[in-house]
């Protein structure tokens, strides 16, 4: 009786048993990289063509994607959560402000012997000041991949109704919130003169307003406030203008959605979303995008977007993981990347070369003024220890209560400071 | 006439053949149903995190972390509201849909069928259709208001709107599912009742109801009740694709900051300690649910 | 029937199907809109004004984006496999318990039946960390097994199908003991076929939740090539997906057609079957 049921469930387990760990053991003569990369909604068809294109050309090494991420700090999470669990992907794209969380943690190999096995970073072809800012403690951990700045993204239509041409656009905030509110009456239809993407990934678009004021907003030794300044003030108050503006609160893919509706005016969001925008604007209204406004001469803009990095720790796994890394940074996936998005390319020879980019950027100027910001670069400032993906989200509570009506700077400031503070780590350590 | 000797040993062979029948639902019961609520309870009061082979125990730390976290008290309060405004909505809604179904027969199977799609729809994928309707300026849901000349607001980005959004969401889910119970509760009314009722002057449809349906519906009723509770309790997909807690924790559920600290940063202590209060709500509701609407139901 | 309306009959029904249109309106909405939006090209999408069907059809373009952007057949295949498994493993597991439960006499039987009870009570989310990590103690994070192991075992299923093999009745179980067939065999040959209606509700029961599951295939699974439904629709979706939202549509409309298909053609054993679930 109990041996008819045995024999009739005994392959029945083995099977079930079987496929069960099919996905726990993994023998392969050749190497299967492990990559992980975010928001898929822009990037996901780029990385399944970069990954078929370099299967073609290096057979031996093939490329699985793990469930991609929908933000920067997704991913820090879902890496962190990785090395416990012993199960870190081989190449990651993440966040260029995120590099020092992860090197922090014993995460992340040195890419130095590659590159300079390789030609060296000027021979490679990556543009210097990109190159730089994916260097930690003396050491390249990241290449870029996809970069960003901010800039104002314009619906020329709703500006010619209430009478102002783009290339006569204000340069100070509070012109711009003027503008806008101009507009708004003058639309004949419900639209939005001005909004400021203050939600953007590690408080992207609040480290702006202080950088393009001159200030910064960690010290120069990596892990004391120095936005508690006359610089940080500024911005918390140009924030708080905003919110007295009233400025609605959209939301990051709710407000992009509005503008390519044609509801939104003027929209202070990053680069990358040009290319889609376009495609969805689809011609219904004249879109133009404008450099980011500076409030000092000598202001800066943090570099935004993600880079690429090595997880792996095996040497066979490195070796072919850097090859992938090089040719997603390289000239040829650098092309891919700029015709399918609106970031800009880390690497020169693909601007330079006629048959790739060379003449990309005369056919679609929209994508031209995030480039012309290339030398403002500075740093997208992360913070140091455990909690640094926790104080990314106080910072971003903190401004919602600004660009809500809800708090003035003054009040913001020393709250503000105090909880971030109380999160880092002592310096020194 | 079975002897003494043959009815034992048939007992024991019963015993025996009883304990193999269930020892695998029962290992399994202990591995991974009661086992794992013992270890939740267990890492709750611990300082062990994920990954490291010690631990210390450290009694009601993790707790009192808890309880002093306002973020805590604010997806308990949400999760209490969100589940006062949709248990109500669910049932009353469903209630009336199978009341006015049962009603009379033209078109109940198209009728059935188009409340009960929701229930089985994969909420995940719903949701995100539900975000592009909720859009304040395009969405489906703020043109139709302002075709009627009203004006609509940021449903999910509002403070004052998020979590009703995601209660008319969890409604539409779920009202189907009442629907069908109270049908099926409804055709098991004998008809004699009507007609008896019908003697004594109740016959009207109003009377009927109140003499006839509704207490006819108890057990259905109560039973709809907890489901929907235990269910609405648990409400997390929603809130996961649409607002995830915000904006500002208002529409935070104690499912998704279970979720947020446990797997995203990493909290294991605070996540079991919140894992802890989780089941005694919702085994105390069930439990008290139960108890309560027992009372006033008639079984007959 | 079980009301008759008064003599107002015609003006009572239009007022019926006037609210149940109002209802089912409500309640198939988003179901239209998912679909209008997956056959509308990018442009279309956030304009302002509003079109049901499409100016420009772009349906073809849009489901093939989302079959091959993510392996939307792969997810459905993945649904399948898993929720396959996982009922096959509760059956196997709850069948025998419940008939013990029900017909056997042995010690403990009470106990464990409150046991069951209880377990009834536990909302399985609250289990997730434990789960978690048993699984990765065990080294099977990230596989099927990680998506089908913790819900191996079903109290519901326990208590359901216990409740129903009570009600048949004793003597059929005697007479067959009488003729020989041993217990197992009672079980295959005799209380499965008559509580057939039960073990199909059981089984939509568990399909349908285990198919729709989010929370926990998001903390075990990793990879796409494992994901199931529930997951694989948020592999598309993110603040700037706004350039993928007629194939982001058509990925959801992929994702949710199974069921409801499925649904609708078995309409009436569904039905049946929550309401001989209700009944015991």
């Amino acid at each position: 009786m109990i041996d008819r049921i045995v024999t009739k469930l005994g392959p029945v387990l083995a099977g079930a048993v079987a496929l069960a760990t099919v996905g726990a053991t993994s023998v392969r003569a050749e190497v299967t990289l492990d990559v992980l990369y975010t928001t898929p909604g822009t990037f996901n068809a780029l990385h399944q063509e970069l990954a078929k294109r370099f299967t073609d050309a290096h057979p031996d090494i093939k490329v699985k994607f793990r469930n991609p991420v929908a933000s920067y700090e997704e991913a820090a999470q879902q890496i962190l959560r990785d090395q416990i669990t012993g199960r870190l992907p081989d190449v990651a794209f993440n966040g260029i402000n995120q590099i020092g969380l992860f090197v922090d943690r014993g995460l992340g190999s040195p890419l130095d012997g590659f590159v300079a096995a390789d030609g060296g970073l000027a021979g490679l072809g990556y543009y210097p000041t990109l190159a730089e800012l994916g260097k930690y403690k003396g050491k390249l951990y990241g290449l870029p991949f996809a970069t960003s700045t901010p800039v104002l993204y314009v619906n020329a239509d709703l500006l010619s109704k209430a009478g102002v041409d783009v290339s006569a656009l204000p340069r100070t905030w509070p012109e711009l919130l003027a503008l806008g509110k101009t507009i708004e009456a003058k639309a004949g239809t419900a639209v939005t003169g001005f909004y400021y993407q203050w939600e953007q990934t590690g408080n992207w678009l609040f480290q702006s307003l202080v950088t393009s004021k001159g200030g910064r907003i960690l010290k120069a030794d990596g892990c004391s406030i120095a936005f508690d300044d006359a610089n940080g003030m500024w911005a918390l108050k140009t924030l708080e203008a905003f919110g007295r503006s009233g400025m609605p609160n959209l939301g990051l893919g709710q407000a992009r959605q509005s503008f390519v509706a044609g509801n939104v005016a003027m929209l202070a969001d990053s680069t990358s979303y040009v290319a889609a925008a376009e495609r969805q604007i689809g011609g219904r209204f004249q879109f133009k995008t404008v450099a980011f406004p500076l409030a000092v001469a000598d202001g800066r803009l943090p570099a935004g977007g993600n880079v690429a990095m090595v997880f792996a720790k095996d040497a066979e796994r490195q070796q072919a993981a850097w090859k992938y890394v090089k040719f997603a940074t390289g000239p040829v996936g650098q092309t891919a990347m700029v015709n399918s998005t609106g970031y800009m390319p880390g690497n020169e020879i693909a601007v330079k070369t006629p048959d790739l980019l060379g003449s990309f950027y005369a056919k679609s100027p929209n994508h031209l003024t995030s480039i012309q910001q290339l030398p403002l670069l500075t740093e997208w400032a992360s913070f140091p220890g455990d909690n640094s993906l926790k104080i990314i989200e106080v910072i971003k509570h903190h401004i919602e209560s600004l660009v809500m009506g809800k708090r003035t700077a003054e009040q913001v400031m020393p709250e503000l400071v105090g909880a971030v503070s109380n999160l880092l780590p002592k310096c020194g350590g | 006439m079975v002897d003494a000797k043959a009815s034992f040993a048939k007992r024991s062979e019963e015993h025996w053949l009883g304990w193999l029948a269930v020892s695998p639902a029962l290992l399994l019961l202990i591995g991974l149903l009661f086992g794992p609520v013992a270890a939740v309870v267990l890492f709750s009061l611990t300082d062990w995190q994920l990954g490291s082979f010690t631990f210390n125990f450290i009694g009601i730390a993790n707790f009192r972390t808890l309880f002093t976290d306002p973020t805590f008290w604010k997806a308990l309060s949400n999760t209490v509201i969100y589940v006062a405004i949709v248990v109500p909505g669910t049932v009353l809604l469903g209630l009336v849909v199978a009341l006015l179904i049962e009603a009379s027969p033209g078109l109940r199977g198209f009728y059935r069928a188009a409340h009960f799609l929701p229930v089985m729809s994969t909420m995940s994928a719903m949701a995100i259709v539900w975000g592009t309707m909720l859009h304040p300026t395009i969405g489906l849901v703020n043109r139709a208001l302002g075709a009627m000349g009203m004006s609509g607001v940021n449903w999910l980005r509002d403070e004052r709107t998020a979590l009703l959004a995601l209660a008319v969401i969890g409604i539409w889910q779920g009202f189907g599912f009442a629907m069908v119970l109270f049908v099926s509760g409804l055709k098991a009314v004998p008809q004699p009742l009507y007609d008896a009722a019908a003697v004594d002057g109740a016959d009207g449809i109003l009377d009927r109801l109140r003499v006839v349906t509704l207490p006819m519906l108890g057990p259905v009723t109560m039973f709809v009740v907890i489901l929907t509770a235990k269910r609405s309790f648990e409400v997390f997909d929603s809130v996961r694709v649409l607002t995830q807690g915000g904006p500002n924790y208002a529409s935070e559920v104690l499912l998704h900051r279970l979720y947020t600290e446990s797997f995203d940063f990493l909290h294991m202590g605070y996540g079991a300690a919140l894992t802890v209060i989780y089941l005694a709500i919702v085994v105390l509701l069930t439990l008290t649910q139960a108890r309560l609407l027992e009372q006033r139901v008639h079984y007959s | 029937m079980i009301a008759r309306l008064p003599d107002r009959r015609i003006a009572g029904r239009v007022a019926r199907h006037a609210i149940l249109i109002l209802t089912a309106a409500f309640a198939l909405l988003p179901f239209f809109w998912m679909v209008s939006l997956s056959l509308k090209p990018p442009e279309e999408i956030f304009q302002a004004d509003f079109h049901l069907w499409p100016q420009a059809f772009h349906g073809v373009e849009n489901y093939r984006i989302a079959l091959t952007a993510a392996p939307m057949v792969r997810f459905l295949l993945n649904g399948a496999l898993v929720c396959a498994t996982i009922f096959a493993l509760q059956l196997l597991v709850c069948i025998p318990c419940a008939y013990a439960l029900a017909k056997l006499r042995f010690h403990g039987r009470d106990t464990l039946f409150s046991a069951v009870l209880v377990g009834l009570l536990l909302p399985p989310q609250a289990l997730a960390i434990p789960h978690f990590v048993l699984l990765n103690v065990f080294g099977l994070l990230d596989t099927y097994a990680a998506l089908i192991l913790p819900w191996a075992i079903s109290t519901f299923g326990i208590f359901l199908l216990r409740q129903f093999f009570r009600s048949i009745p004793d003597e059929i179980i005697h007479a067959a003991r009488l003729d020989g067939l041993g217990e197992f065999e009672i079980i295959w040959r005799i209380m499965i076929p008559m509580t057939a209606p039960a073990l199909a509700a059981f089984g939509i029961f568990s399909v349908v939740a285990h198919w729709n599951d989010l929370f926990w295939p998001l903390i075990a699974v990793r990879r796409e090539e494992i994901s199931t439904p529930a997951l694989g629709i948020l592999l598309f979706r993110d603040d700037e997906a706004g350039q993928f939202f007629g194939p982001l549509m058509a990925g959801a409309v992929i994702i949710v057609a199974p069921l409801l298909v499925a649904f609708l053609i078995a309409q009436r054993r569904f039905i049946d079957g929550l309401a001989v679930t209700t009944a015991k």
